[in-house]
C-alpha cells in the first residue's frame, strides 16, 4: 500500500504543508505572515478531503485482498493520519500566534478544529477496528475467557441483538436467505 | 469437521454497537455462521497454542465497514 500512488500524494502532501508552516514566520512584516498563514489554513482544510479519499481507497484495496501484511499496512496508514493531525495542530497553533502578532484574524482558522476532529474519529476508528494481529497475550486472555465464560451462541447472541427469540432470528435468517440468495442464484 | 460458533462477548458488543440495517446484519451472521465458516472450516480454524477439551481451535474473522460516518461531513 506504501507504493500507491495515493499514498505518495498524501505524504508529499503533507510534507509541503510542514515545510511551509517552518518558513512562514520568517517574513518581518506581519500582515504579509497573516496573508501567507491565511493561505496555509486554507491549504490545511483540504486535508479532510485527501484523508477520505485515502481512506475510501484503502477500503478498497482490502476489499480487492491487495493489501497482505496488515500490521505493517495498517501502521502506516495511522502514521499518515497521525501527521496530518499533527500539521494541522501546528497550523491551528500558529495561525493563533500569528493573529495576536498581527492583531488581525487570520480567515477560517475556527474552520480547522472540525478538519481535526474528522482525521481524528478516522484516526479512532482505525486505531481500535484495523486488522491488528492479535499478541500471544491477547490470544491467551481471549481463550481463558472462551473456557471461564463458554462464550455466546452465534444464534442466541445474534437473536439478543436482535431484541427477538433465538427461533424468531433464524425465521428471519431464512427469509432473508430465500429472498436475497435465491435472487442471486 | 464438526464445529460450533461461539462468540465473546466483547465481539457481540462491537457487532451491536454498528447499528447495521437489517440485511447487512443477517449477512454477518451467515458470515460468521454457515456461509463462510461452514464451507471449509479447516482453512479458517487456527490451532491454539495450548490445545484443551472444548476449544481446540479459534478464529480470528477480520470485519471492517467503509464506515463514512467516521470521516464524511455529519
Amino acid at each position: 500500500m506504501t507504493s500507491f500512488t495515493v499514498f505518495q500524494l498524501s505524504r508529499d502532501r503533507l510534507v509541503s504543508l510542514r515545510t511551509a508552516l517552518d518558513t512562514v514566520g520568517l517574513q518581518s512584516n506581519p500582515e504579509i505572515v497573516r496573508r501567507e498563514m491565511e493561505e496555509l489554513v486554507a491549504d490545511g482544510l483540504t486535508l479532510p478531503g485527501l484523508i477520505r479519499r485515502l481512506w475510501h481507497f484503502t477500503f478498497d484495496m482490502l476489499k480487492f485482498g491487495q493489501i497482505k501484511d496488515y500490521d505493517q499496512e495498517g501502521k502506516y496508514l495511522l502514521l499518515v493520519l497521525d501527521q496530518a493531525l499533527q500539521t494541522l495542530q501546528r497550523s491551528q497553533e500558529q495561525a493563533a500566534e500569528i493573529e495576536r502578532l498581527a492583531g488581525k484574524p487570520v480567515a477560517r482558522r475556527d474552520e480547522l478544529e472540525e478538519a481535526i476532529a474528522v482525521i481524528r474519529r478516522l484516526r479512532d476508528y482505525v486505531a481500535e477496528n484495523w486488522f491488528w494481529e492479535l499478541t500471544k497475550e491477547e490470544w491467551a486472555e481471549a481463550i481463558a475467557e472462551m473456557e471461564r465464560t463458554g462464550g455466546v451462541d452465534l444464534d442466541e447472541g445474534f437473536a439478543q441483538i436482535a431484541g427477538v427469540s433465538k427461533e424468531e432470528w433464524l425465521r428471519r435468517v431464512d427469509e432473508h436467505k430465500r429472498k436475497y440468495h435465491h435472487e442471486a442464484s | 469437521m464438526a464445529y460450533c460458533v461461539r462468540l465473546r462477548a466483547v465481539v457481540l458488543r462491537r457487532i451491536a454497537r454498528w447499528d447495521l440495517p437489517d440485511p447487512v446484519f443477517v449477512e454477518v451472521h451467515l458470515r460468521l455462521g454457515s456461509d463462510r465458516l461452514g464451507v471449509n472450516p479447516s482453512s479458517l480454524l487456527e490451532t491454539t497454542d495450548d490445545p484443551r477439551e472444548g476449544i481446540t481451535s479459534a478464529w480470528k474473522f477480520r470485519t471492517l465497514t467503509r464506515s463514512v460516518s467516521e470521516v464524511d461531513p455529519r
